[in-house]
């Protein structure tokens, strides 16, 4: 058994700065589609009345936004639990001598995680 | 950007003809933009995994199957981040692809609109008559100076434009909406991602501290159907 908070910390900067490094790479093209188009701000893509393509104006605007929405979840908040979770393990196994005696990570997983 | 020709803005105005406003320009590099999106949310959950020191790459003697804390982060790790990183790339090829078509699409239909509307003002200013007061009332039949010929076939050539772009208004809104079943598609996908990485940061100890939900107003704007 392990009692190792360094690869623990390592594990959590790497899911931090991970993520940072491939956003700063490519800042202009996903800041070109994860932007949040809101319905009653101006859009690049604003076609009121013209019905050849007005669907396809409020559909994209949905879909920006959900990608935004999923953006900031994947990344920012995910990143943020990780890091908390993985500082939590490795109090725990800093204050408890015993292993039996140790919580273990048990993730309760949603029935379906697929999308 | 295929742009209208200024001496066919005339003829459009008679006919009814409302250009298309989208740029197809546009929506090709937004296309990029996508392509390149999906390599990025590949990229984002495999970076952090070529770090060393890490779970993935260890420098101490920590080996899988003899820890269960450690055994279970990684796998939730595998299961959860990449998994839901996967779909989003996914989507954005999907989208990318979409976002073409739209472009081409439009191009198209833009050609061939100036097309049928040159064709049209051809026709109608044969007699020089183009700019003038009589051509404003070509529709009503009260044109001066003209003879009952030429007003036949300026009345046919009016008909027949105002029949093809009506056709081509709807060729392309078909051709358009096919697109959009795609990109609904990919926005469902999006959302069920958003819920379920919600519940699953959600299961993690302690958890929920800094998930959050929808953006204020979101909710409000998908019942009310997304306008």
């Amino acid at each position: 058994m392990t009692n190792d908070p360094d690869m623990l910390r390592k594990t959590g900067d790497a899911v931090m700065r991970g993520v940072d490094d491939v956003y700063l790479d490519n800042q202009d093209d996903l800041l070109a589609v994860t932007s949040p188009y809101y319905p009653d701000s101006y859009t690049e893509f604003a076609s009121d009345k013209d019905t050849r393509t007005q669907n396809f104006s409020q559909s994209y605007s949905h879909l920006s936004y959900s990608l935004f929405r999923v953006d900031q979840i994947l990344t920012i908040n995910e990143r943020l639990e990780i890091r908390d979770c993985l500082d939590k393990m490795a109090k725990i196994f800093a204050a408890t001598e015993d292993e039996n005696k140790r919580d273990v990570f048990d993730v309760k997983l949603p029935s379906r995680l697929d999308a | 950007m295929i742009k209208m020709p200024d001496d066919l803005v005339e003829t459009a105005r008679l006919v009814g003809y409302t250009p298309i406003a989208i740029n197809e320009d546009k929506l090709a590099s937004l296309a990029k933009s996508w392509g390149k999106a999906e390599g990025v949310y590949k990229a984002m959950v495999d970076t952090p995994m070529k770090a060393s020191g890490t779970v993935w790459d260890p420098t101490t003697t920590w080996e899988r199957g003899n820890d269960r804390p450690l055994d279970a982060f990684t796998e939730f790790y595998e299961n959860y981040p990449r998994k839901h990183f996967h779909t989003v790339a996914a989507q954005g090829r999907a989208v990318a692809g979409a976002l073409n078509n739209i472009a081409g699409i439009i191009a198209n239909h833009k050609t061939a609109a100036y097309k049928t509307l040159k064709v049209a003002k051809d026709v109608l200013s044969r007699g020089g008559h183009m700019l003038g007061g009589a051509y404003h009332t070509v529709l009503f039949f009260h044109i001066h100076g003209e003879s009952e010929s030429d007003v036949e076939t300026d009345s046919a050539a009016i008909r027949t434009a105002m029949d093809s772009l009506k056709k081509l208004n709807q060729h392309t809104q078909d051709l358009i909406d096919a697109q959009v079943k795609i990109i609904t598609s990919a926005t469902k996908a999006l959302d069920r991602v958003s819920d379920n990485a919600t519940k699953t940061t959600g299961a993690l100890p302690g958890g929920a501290e800094y998930v959050k939900t929808a953006p204020d107003g979101y909710q409000f704007w998908v019942e009310s159907g997304g306008r």
